[in-house]
């Protein structure tokens, strides 16, 4: 077993880590200047490491990966689960040091998972809410699941997320569920910039073309329960 | 975000039983015959379930 830290370095990689693709710049001694690759999160690393071998001068030349525990990682294996911590690249004989980062907005479905293995995974993390009462009928098992689905699904829907900045200049979002979702999460109870359209927005010939009306804006969704409360309320 | 339903009967669920022992039958989406219940799921939670989300203990 070659010991990677032992070898001379022989340049570096920095990884990062996009949603659907995994991104790489190689910098080396032999390279005039940085070589960027791109490659599928499903794709294997075979592709990769033949690249490498023929950028760095020599297609006949041994290209691995080595794991933190000095384990060979098999060049079948895919970019997804490949580039993890502690991994470094060999590469006729000399080491290329390895830097992983991750894109923000990458898919990090794992992260803050008190499972290593979690942590690095690209899989979604399932957890379930196990509702049990034996076999008496009755209890509300279901409606208790079911109520718990719909909290979930409501707080969980990106349509959600807090307008803390309203877009005076563009126009109002025209979908009904989303506008009553983010007025009744974002706004409450304070007046919201849709509602001073008028009663009945949705009978507007052309929302955008007026002008959007005075109103105070919402409170950062950081703000917390006094400031929401703090604002004035919506007046006829 | 889905909802399963796990029966407490042994190498048979509500899609199989007779009438007389289970009442009525639910039809998913994909065929599947399951507990009436899976029905109030999907209206109350606004999703499609399959057979996969109707399960029984199996014996033997």
């Amino acid at each position: 077993m070659v010991d990677a830290a032992t070898l001379p370095s022989g340049g570096s990689l920095d990884i990062t880590r996009h949603e659907l693709h995994v991104e790489m710049q190689l910098s080396s001694p032999k390279l005039a200047k940085p070589r960027l690759y791109a490659f599928a999160l499903t794709d294997q690393l075979a592709a990769f490491f033949s690249e490498l071998a023929k950028d760095l001068g020599d297609p006949d030349m041994v290209v691995e990966m080595q794991s933190a525990s000095g384990a060979a990682v098999s060049p079948l294996m895919v970019h997804s689960f490949a580039w993890k911590a502690g991994r470094s690249i060999i590469a006729g004989g000399s080491r290329i040091d390895v830097a992983i980062s991750s894109e923000e907005g990458a898919v990090n479905a794992g992260e803050g998972c008190p499972s290593p293995r979690r942590r690095q995974s690209m899989r979604p993390v399932m957890k379930y809410v196990i509702v049990s009462g034996g076999v008496v009928s009755g209890l509300g098992k279901g409606v208790t699941a079911s109520s718990l689905g719909v909290l979930l699904k409501v707080t969980r829907r990106p349509h959600t997320r807090p307008r803390s900045q309203p877009h005076p200049h563009t126009c109002p979002d025209p979908h009904p569920f989303t506008r009553t979702l983010t007025l009744t999460l974002t706004c409450w109870p304070g007046p919201s910039p849709d509602l001073a359209h008028g009663p009945d927005p949705g009978h507007d010939p052309d929302p955008c073309a007026r002008p959007a009306p005075e109103h105070s804006p919402c409170p950062a969704p950081d703000a917390g329960p006094d400031a929401l409360l703090a604002r004035p309320r919506a007046t006829a | 975000m889905t909802s399963i339903k796990i029966d407490p009967y042994l190498n048979i669920d509500a899609g199989t039983m007779s009438p007389f022992e289970h009442g009525e039958v639910f039809v998913l989406d994909d065929g599947g015959e399951a507990d009436l219940d899976l029905g109030n799921y999907e209206r109350f939670n606004d999703i499609t379930l399959t057979r996969d989300n109707n399960i029984t203990t199996v014996y033997g």
